[in-house]
């Protein structure tokens, strides 16, 4: 596409310049031959002209001639001609004096080498002649005439010299140049048109040429950049942009397709370039096509430059997952039959950190053999020296389903009573606890969090399959409840697990669209599910719940219950929700209970249910099922 | 051999070329002279008489004109050429050439180069002799016997 339109851009070019050079040709060739010509004729008249002012001055001068008759003097007459014979050279065909007696012309004097005129002997100038004189007596200026082949013999070019007695014309001195001057003059005008319409044709073709071979040069370039087999762009573009790419606005993905060799050992090359044209294709799909960049890199290797975005850091890693997904599914076809392929991606997201682009790639490439080394079929990220735990470690825990759910009893004030248990995700690392405020908030809208997500319903699946007598809840961020495949998981459940799996609805972060997590709300609550408002108090969005949805439980916000005891406000806060969720059919549950003063305060308000440090810290199930002394 | 074949070439065509030139220049003058003695005789084929014309400028006439060439007895108008004697005719006659139209006593008017330019003169005296009018163009070429210089 892009190659079209660089060739449609050359072609008007071409045409464009090829009327250009067309106008040029018929319009200022003629008027600069014109001008030459002209230019010509002035440079070869000006001597003459000169002269005969000075024969006008001194004839004038010398006889002190104040009229005609003075002129028609004998001695007068012979004195101009001999004057006037000065002038006569190669060039000149005719030189002689006219003057007008009534409408007629007469000849004054005539210094002409040969056919002497007589004087007083009439003569008739042509009609173009006659013109120019009526012109020079009204003007009394010099006039050139270029004389027309078809009325005069033997002359080319004709100077019309007003004579002057007193300011007045009283003559007209016709100095004749012969055919062949005019001739010579049009040789030179000619030559310069030649000479003009060879630099013109020069410098066409020279154009010409040029665009052709930068038509070619890009035709070559391109080709010389794409790699034949898949159709993105090779190594040979890689080089060629490495220098000057704005590499801080990409991330950096290499993709290596698993097992590659294999392929090739047990199908052979051709099936392999098969897999590496539909591989290619596959990227192509899950890319933008003119925002990111993909190069094959190498034999089984693509580079992919994917553009940032500046709201969102992690949409490269989100595109890669897709891309990855896509290659999972895909049908690669070897003769008819179908095999399925994975890839492993190296990714380097912080390149604005890097000197070059080189050094982005070779951190994404450690990426990829890191991915390698860890099983393939994974995305690697490259980070270093963060405070929290890096994306690509949470993404491998969560992968390997190295987490575990600690509980926190939510229990009934009036009874003690457990009335369920809310479930609180932590990752094991190497037999550490890695806590949700050090991974959370990296994982936040990537895919890895509904990964992370989908692991959590299935451990506290698992606890609830164990475990009949108990009630679980667990929190969903309004992207859990946006996202598809974790809304359908859950509402795929058992009607029985749906009884006692309560969903806390946490408010953590904006909300892009609202309408579907209310209608998710919804759906979840038509099923069977419990809902609870976490923090409430804290946001706008737990009030649009409470209007909009049928909600079972308010959790009031730990904020407002930290500071019931010496906030008059918090206190007065608290009761107004209290008041109003009975008023609703809400119970309502306080967080952060931490001693007994503050449950002596909920309990005095009227809350129901409580949840805090001064009950239980969060630990694992088992810990509250060895303990006797809970009524669970 | 080749040599002289390609000279002879060169020249044949020169010489067609200088011939062709003749021609048109000649072509132009017989086309002048036509329109002004039809315009003179009022008569498109008009009895011309070619007093003291070489045979080949006859053929010229009889062939590139529209006059009848026929003797003077029996013409409407005489052209005349190369007179060198003072000479008058009973009927209308008009010069081809300056010494000509000199010499001629009564000639109407004479056709004749000067300084490379056409000149056509038409003596009013004479053309009242004959009683010859003359149409609206040829009128500005009318001039007197005196300025004449006749």
């Amino acid at each position: 596409m892009i190659k079209n339109t660089n060739n449609k851009f050359l072609f008007l070019i071409l045409i464009g310049v090829v009327l250009i050079i067309s106008l040029v040709f018929h319009f200022f060739l003629p008027k600069i031959e014109k001008k030459a010509k002209n230019e010509l004729i002035y440079y070869i008249s000006s001597p003459y002209k000169a002269f005969l002012r000075n024969i006008n001055k001194e004839i004038v001068k010398q006889y002190h001639i104040n009229s005609i008759e003075d002129l028609k003097k004998e001695e007068v007459r012979r004195s101009l001609e001999k004057k006037l014979s000065y002038l006569i050279d190669k060039n000149v065909e005719n030189i002689f004096a006219i003057y007008k007696e009534g409408n007629i012309y007469k000849f004054l004097a005539d210094a002409s080498p040969q056919e002497k005129v007589q004087h007083d002997e009439i003569f008739f100038p042509t009609l173009t002649e006659q013109k120019i004189i009526k012109k020079i007596y009204k003007t009394k200026k010099t006039q050139i005439i270029i004389q027309e082949f078809t009325t005069v013999k033997n002359i080319g070019i004709t100077i019309l010299y007003p004579f002057l007695v007193n300011n007045k014309v009283q003559a007209i001195v016709f100095v004749d140049f012969t055919i062949q001057t005019l001739k010579s003059i049009e040789n030179i005008v000619d030559l310069i048109k030649w000479l003009l319409n060879i630099i013109i044709i020069f410098a066409v073709i020279s154009i010409l040429i040029i665009l052709l071979t930068s038509l070619k040069a890009i035709y070559f370039k391109r080709k010389a950049y794409v790699d034949e087999l898949t159709g993105v762009y090779n190594r040979n573009f890689l080089e060629d942009i490495i220098v000057t790419f704005d590499y801080k606005n990409y991330a950096v993905a290499l993709f290596d397709i698993d097992f590659f060799k294999k392929i090739n050992d047990t199908y052979g090359h051709k099936a392999g370039d098969q897999i590496l044209k539909d591989f290619a294709k596959v990227l192509k799909l899950s890319f933008r096509k003119g925002e990111d960049i993909i190069i094959r890199y190498g034999g089984e290797e693509f580079l992919v430059l994917i553009k940032k975005d500046r709201l969102n850091k992690y949409f490269a890693i989100n595109a890669i997952q897709r891309a990855l997904g896509r290659i999972r599914n895909y049908p690669f076809k070897i003769d008819s039959q179908v095999i399925k392929l994975t890839a492993s991606v190296g990714v380097y997201l912080d390149t604005e950190r890097e000197k070059s682009l080189i050094e982005a790639i070779k951190k994404a490439d450690i990426a990829l053999y890191k991915a390698k080394l860890n099983g393939r079929n994974r995305m690697e990220i490259y980070e270093e020296g963060e405070t929290f735990t890096s994306i690509s470690k949470i993404n491998d825990l969560i992968e390997k389903g190295n987490l575990v759910c600690h509980y926190q009893p939510v229990l009934d004030l009036k009874t003690q009573k457990v009335l369920y248990f809310e479930s609180l995700v932590r990752l094991k690392d190497n037999g550490n606890l890695i806590y949700p405020d050090k991974f959370l908030e990296v994982i936040k809208n990537t895919y890895i969090y509904a990964k992370l997500t989908k692991k959590v319903i299935e451990f506290n699946l698992n606890i609830l399959e164990k475990h009949e007598y108990l009630n679980v809840s667990i929190n969903l961020s309004p992207s859990d409840l946006i996202n598809d495949s974790t809304v359908e998981y859950l509402l795929s459940l058992k009607e029985e697990m749906i009884k006692r799996l309560k969903l806390e609805v946490i408010e953590t972060e904006e909300i892009r669209n609202y309408s579907k997590v209310l209608e998710n709300l919804k759906n979840l609550k038509a099923k069977g599910y419990e809902l609870s408002l976490d923090d409430f108090g804290s946001g706008y969005s737990n009030f649009e719940y409470i209007l909009k949805l049928d909600i079972d439980y308010v959790k009031i916000d730990a904020n407002l219950i930290k500071t019931i005891l010496e906030n008059k406000k918090s206190e007065e806060l608290v009761k107004a929700v209290t008041e109003f969720c009975k008023h609703t059919g809400i119970k309502t549950i306080a967080e952060y209970v931490e001693n007994e003063k503050i449950l002596q305060k909920i309990i005095e308000i009227g809350v129901e249910y409580g949840q805090g440090y001064y009950f239980s810290k969060p630990k694992p199930i088992e810990e509250f099922l060895e303990d006797k002394s809970w009524d669970i | 051999m080749k040599k002289r074949l390609t000279f002879v070439f060169i020249m044949t065509f020169a010489l067609i070329n200088i011939v062709f030139a003749i021609d048109k220049a000649k072509l132009l003058e017989i086309k002048i002279i036509s329109e002004i003695v039809i315009s003179l005789t009022n008569k498109q084929n008009p009895k011309v008489c070619l007093y003291k014309f070489h045979e080949y400028e006859k053929k010229e006439y009889e062939n590139f004109s529209e006059f009848k060439i026929t003797n003077c007895q029996l013409a409407d108008i005489i052209l005349v050429k190369g007179i060198e004697e003072k000479i008058s005719f009973k009927k209308p006659a008009f010069a081809l050439d300056y010494i000509s139209f000199k010499n001629c006593q009564n000639c109407i008017g004479a056709f004749y180069w000067r300084k490379g330019r056409p000149q056509i003169i038409l003596i009013k005296e004479n053309l009242d002799l004959f009683n010859i009018k003359v149409n609206k163009e040829l009128q500005n070429y009318v001039v007197s016997k005196r300025l004449a210089q006749k």
